[in-house]
């Protein structure tokens, strides 16, 4: 694995095997764990990784009375088994019936989750569209923050985690800035480009070109930005590029989001 | 990092790992025996990493019996291509132990940081490094690679469960620096580990 993307979902799969992915991120993953084999041998893969920590653990004897628990269990289970396919051979002569066949509710997930894959996959595939992913990615996890807010900063940083931009909001002088963190250099011919998305999370819009050095500004009138929505990404895009049908170019930085100053 | 083979390992630890496997194929037609002697062979290390997440004996006996179950009803799902029987075993405990986190969360109805033994709740290293397998080695020196602040995280993550409010409650910085601690030093890890091996 080595563009962006497959580097940002190898770092995925890493979360989930830690246990670090919760709600809806950890909901979406695990639907996309269950049809996606490489996404099934990249979590292997960090299993593997792990699992010599494991060495570092010291063997507890557990109580006496977990294993016959065990074997209580596994027989109850074996038994209604056999009392299923009893069952079931009595109504319907002839018939088999598998052991472990998947419950209606299993089938029902799967179906769902097969619908879904789709989605995820076709929004990662075009770099227009990795902002689209991000954005996809992060529903139902955001907190829904309301840019009316004095001292929102939104930190842009690329997959690593390394902090390129950070937006600044000051509704009492309704402006907004802009400073360059540490943003990678970049040719002469392209340019950071802001982008912000729509608060159904369906589309994003240009905002402003950014400074290219370290330590530089930019300030601009708060209108520019849309109300009720609180994701940003920024794109690599070429000197004379049109920003009216999104990102042209890879989308180098997301925002994460803080609160330094007071709600209103 | 390549597939493990009979030269890499000693001996024992190879047979010890085939032994398993063969337990597990057991396990999958149903041989009670098998199960009993994986139990037998397997049930301390399991319960070691159950108690260490869970931190509380009761719960993490009910979790050995849950992880055992699963490894009953799963056996037949393991490929020796997924890792090795222990790598395997271990997978499932933890993430039965994550469940019950993730249930006692949900049912308090928040991220309750548990910050209690934060400074001693480090992993035992109950083996001397060259006592550890290859690859366990291998990911120790990774680990020391990172800084500090994320390989901290990363372990008590791993072997202890802490979620990301957690470890931002224990270490006392910003949620959002303790996620780019995570992922950054994945990142690093996974290029330390694919390098060296």
């Amino acid at each position: 694995m080595s563009s962006p993307e497959e580097r940002w979902w190898s770092v995925r799969a890493g979360e989930y095997v830690l246990g670090t992915l919760r709600g809806y991120d950890l909901e979406l993953f695990e639907r996309i764990l269950l049809h996606d084999t490489a996404m099934q041998a990249e979590v292997a893969l960090w299993e593997r990784r792990f699992s010599g920590l494991h060495e570092t653990t010291q063997a507890v004897p557990p109580g006496e009375h977990v294993w016959p628990g065990i074997l209580n269990r596994i027989r109850a289970q074996d038994a209604a088994s056999v009392e299923t396919v009893r069952s079931a051979t009595a109504e319907a002569p002839g018939s088999v019936v598998a052991q472990r066949s998947p419950s209606p509710n299993t089938n029902f997930m799967r179906r769902q989750r097969s619908t879904l894959w789709p989605l995820v996959a076709g929004l990662a595939t075009a770099a227009s569209l990795v902002l689209g992913f991000l954005l996809y990615e992060r529903t139902g996890t955001a907190v829904a923050l309301p840019l009316r807010v004095d001292g929102l900063a939104v930190v842009l940083s690329d997959e690593d985690g390394e902090p390129y931009f950070l937006v600044e909001t000051d509704y009492a002088n309704q402006r907004v800035r802009v400073t360059a963190l540490t943003p990678p250099e970049l040719p002469a011919d392209r340019n950071f480009q802001l982008w912000q998305a729509v608060p159904d999370r369906s589309s994003v819009r240009a905002v402003a070109r950014l400074p290219r050095e370290s330590g530089r500004s930019r300030v601009f009138d708060v209108d520019t930005l849309i109300e009720g929505s609180d994701l940003f990404g920024v794109s690599l895009e070429p000197e004379e590029a049109s920003t009216d049908a999104g990102p042209t170019g890879p989308v180098v930085a997301h925002g994460d989001f803080l609160l330094t100053g007071n709600a209103d | 990092m390549s597939s493990t083979t009979r030269s890499d390992l000693p001996i024992d630890e190879y047979d010890r790992r085939e032994r398993l496997a063969e337990l597990l194929t057991g396990c999958s037609q149903r041989h009670e025996e098998d199960l009993e002697e994986l139990y037998r062979l397997y049930s301390g290390q399991l319960y070691g990493v159950l108690r260490r997440i869970l931190r509380n004996e009761a719960i993490a006996e009910e979790a050995l019996q849950d992880s055992f179950f699963k490894i009953w009803e799963k056996a037949d799902s393991y490929s020796s291509a997924a890792g090795s029987p222990m790598a395997w075993m271990n997978s499932i405990a933890r993430h039965q132990a994550l469940d019950v986190l993730r249930l006692r969360r949900s049912r308090e109805n928040h991220e309750s940081p548990d910050t209690t033994g934060w400074v001693d709740s480090m992993p035992d290293m109950a083996k001397p490094l060259h006592e550890m397998s290859a690859d366990a080695q291998l990911l120790m020196l990774c680990l020391d690679r990172l800084p500090d602040a994320a390989r901290d995280c990363i372990v008590k993550a791993y072997c202890e469960g802490y979620s990301h409010d957690e470890l931002s409650a224990g270490t006392q910085v910003p949620l959002g620096t303790v996620k780019s601690w995570i992922r950054r030093g994945l990142l690093t890890l996974r290029k330390c580990l694919d390098e060296l091996s």
